[in-house]
């Protein structure tokens, strides 16, 4: 399927990155002068199996910043440590400050459902803990009844899954999605509402945020498998509107002091402990923005698969399985 | 567009913080200079010196800074939009339906208007003289029982400033410590950061990212 598309890889484009006579925007590289659209990053299953190796949290926007240092000095295997250090160097060229991206975000993702649902079992477990924790001050939480909205997703997710196996899985994709439309958007609420509260939870936040982007993520999937692209690009565009009204208006300051209010370190000084907010606060929106900017181009990928008359399941299929390099680029 | 207007809240949120920081010293030494020609008749009545004499220079500060930095992130803004939407004309490419006018009419707009630190003048309020009053000049610690019959008379008590000027002498050096630990305190809290009430960095950042918000708004809604 890839071989009907011209891919390449990110190392191609570097001289112009570097010069900035390309840009990224999202997950597209234009080009700076004429404004044209050169190729669309995509993520590839290898991402996937190499984030998962090297226990970072892949499939969130969170996963910690690693280094080719970090990686040399965990012992992995020759042929593994060449890998993640040629995916790092990847992400270093397309200008990704966070290699978890890769493969959380970058396309259409390239992680089967049985992987998402078992980091939405994680992320509940996670959830769970959080809010015993936060019970008190979260009240409100109790009557959000969040636990039956992330047992559904399970459920749903679990479903996709086992589509596979029916004879016209299409029609249960279609209801699958449709039906995480309605979770994405309780989730997306609960953030928004977390949001205007006066109280603010960091990782609260970012599990809750983590379970609306791989529940999107499962939503663009279905439609994928399901071939219906032209449906796909008006959900990703409908996704990434979203994202933008509920992540730009995002105040890093507001965020920093809402974190300094909450905050039951009492030892520090208050205004050492908002500037190390301000940092905190600041990467999340960074984090938050690339989501952003990778949502709002995806619409464009999918329309590059419908101009090229691509089968949406076959394409998943192809780069669920490239084990060559961890990030491809679509080139026009 | 969006990312111009998102890349402008974030070097302004930046500068903002980091500029008043920088500032700080300079406000500072323009105080502390007026505490340390402190005149005796002044010292009693420190509260009043502090709302007649610092205040107005800690407002005029303030208000000089906003309109410093509010000018020139206006003018940045203009620029940045003036160049995206320069390119994006040559380049064919402006595909919301809005006139360039509106952006920038709004960019100018965004920061005019009602000034944020209209708000500093009415919060800050130097507590110094409460702390100590005319009997810590006097050398008389707030945890001294004082009778009733020398708080009440004002002669009596200046009469006693007179005949304990040594005292007196000390009571003016503690109140000018306590004004220079109470000017430190406001500066902190009040222009760098506080959890008690909005800081002028706060203040300002947060009136760059409600700009920010209004004009991404305003893409929204033209898209």
């Amino acid at each position: 399927m890839l071989h009907d598309l011209a891919f390449s890889i990110p190392e191609k484009f570097a001289t112009g990155l570097l010069d900035g006579s390309i840009v990224r925007y999202g997950t597209l590289l234009k080009d700076a002068g004429s404004g044209q659209i050169l190729a669309h990053i995509q993520e590839t299953g290898l991402a996937h199996q190499l984030l998962s190796k090297v226990g970072l949290h892949s499939l969130t926007p969170w996963g910690a910043v690693a280094t080719v240092a970090d990686m040399a000095s965990s012992g992995y295997a020759n042929v593994q440590l060449h890998q993640l250090k040629g995916m790092v160097e990847a992400m270093q060229v397309l200008q990704y400050a966070n290699i978890s991206l890769a493969a959380a975000g970058l396309g259409v993702s390239a992680v089967g459902f049985a992987v998402i649902n078992r980091r939405l079992k994680g992320l509940k477990t996670d959830i769970e803990q959080l809010t015993a924790r936060m019970e008190k001050q979260f009240e409100a939480l109790h009557e959000t009844h969040w636990r039956e909205h992330f047992s559904r997703i399970q459920v749903y997710v679990d479903r996709a899954d086992r589509a596979f196996q029916l004879a016209e899985p299409k029609s249960e994709w279609l209801m699958i999605e449709a039906k995480l439309n309605e979770e994405s958007s309780y989730l997306a609420h609960t953030l928004q509402d977390h949001l205007d509260s006066h109280h603010f939870d960091v990782e609260w936040f970012k599990q809750l945020t983590s379970s609306l982007l791989l529940c999107d993520s499962v939503r663009m999937k279905c439609l994928v498998h399901a071939d219906e692209l032209k449906v796909a690009r008006s959900t990703a565009s409908a996704v990434g509107m979203g994202y933008t009204e509920l992540f730009d208006s995002i105040s890093a300051t507001r965020l920093a002091d809402k974190m300094t209010r909450c905050s039951t370190d009492i030892n520090q000084d208050e205004r050492a402990l908002f500037r190390k907010h301000q940092q905190a606060a600041q990467l999340i929106s960074n984090h938050l923005q690339e989501v952003t900017d990778a949502a709002i181009s995806k619409p464009l990928l999918i329309e590059h698969l419908i101009d090229h008359k691509v089968s949406g399941s076959r394409y998943l299929e192809q780069i669920a399985a490239h084990d060559q390099h961890p990030v491809i680029l679509l080139t026009t | 567009m969006r990312r111009a207007i998102r890349t402008w809240r974030e070097r302004w949120s930046d500068k903002i913080a980091r500029d008043l920081e920088a500032s700080t010293p300079e406000l500072r030494r323009v105080l502390i200079a007026e505490v340390d020609a402190l005149k005796p008749f002044d010292a009693l009545r420190a509260k009043h010196f502090a709302a007649k004499t610092l205040q107005p220079l800690f407002a005029d500060w303030c208000k000089k800074k906003e309109e410093e930095l509010f000018t020139a992130a206006e003018s940045d803004l203009q620029n940045q939009f003036k160049c995206t939407l320069a390119y994006r004309s040559t380049k064919g490419e402006i595909d919301i339906d809005l006139k360039k006018d509106v952006l920038l009419n709004l960019a100018g707009a965004a920061l005019s208007g009602a000034a944020t630190v209209a708000t500093i003048p009415a919060i800050v309020v130097f507590s110094t003289a409460s702390a100590g009053g005319i009997l810590g000049l006097l050398g008389v610690g707030a945890t001294v029982l004082v009778t009733k019959n020398i708080v009440i008379g004002l002669v009596a008590l200046i009469v006693l400033a007179v005949l304990t000027q040594k005292r007196f002498a000390m009571g003016m050096s503690k109140t000018k410590a306590r004004l220079r630990e109470e000017i430190e305190q406001q500066i902190q809290e009040r222009i760098v950061y506080s959890k008690k009430q909005p800081s002028l960095t706060v203040l300002l950042i947060e009136r760059i990212e409600e700009t920010a918000k209004k004009l991404l708004g305003e893409l929204d809604n033209a898209a």
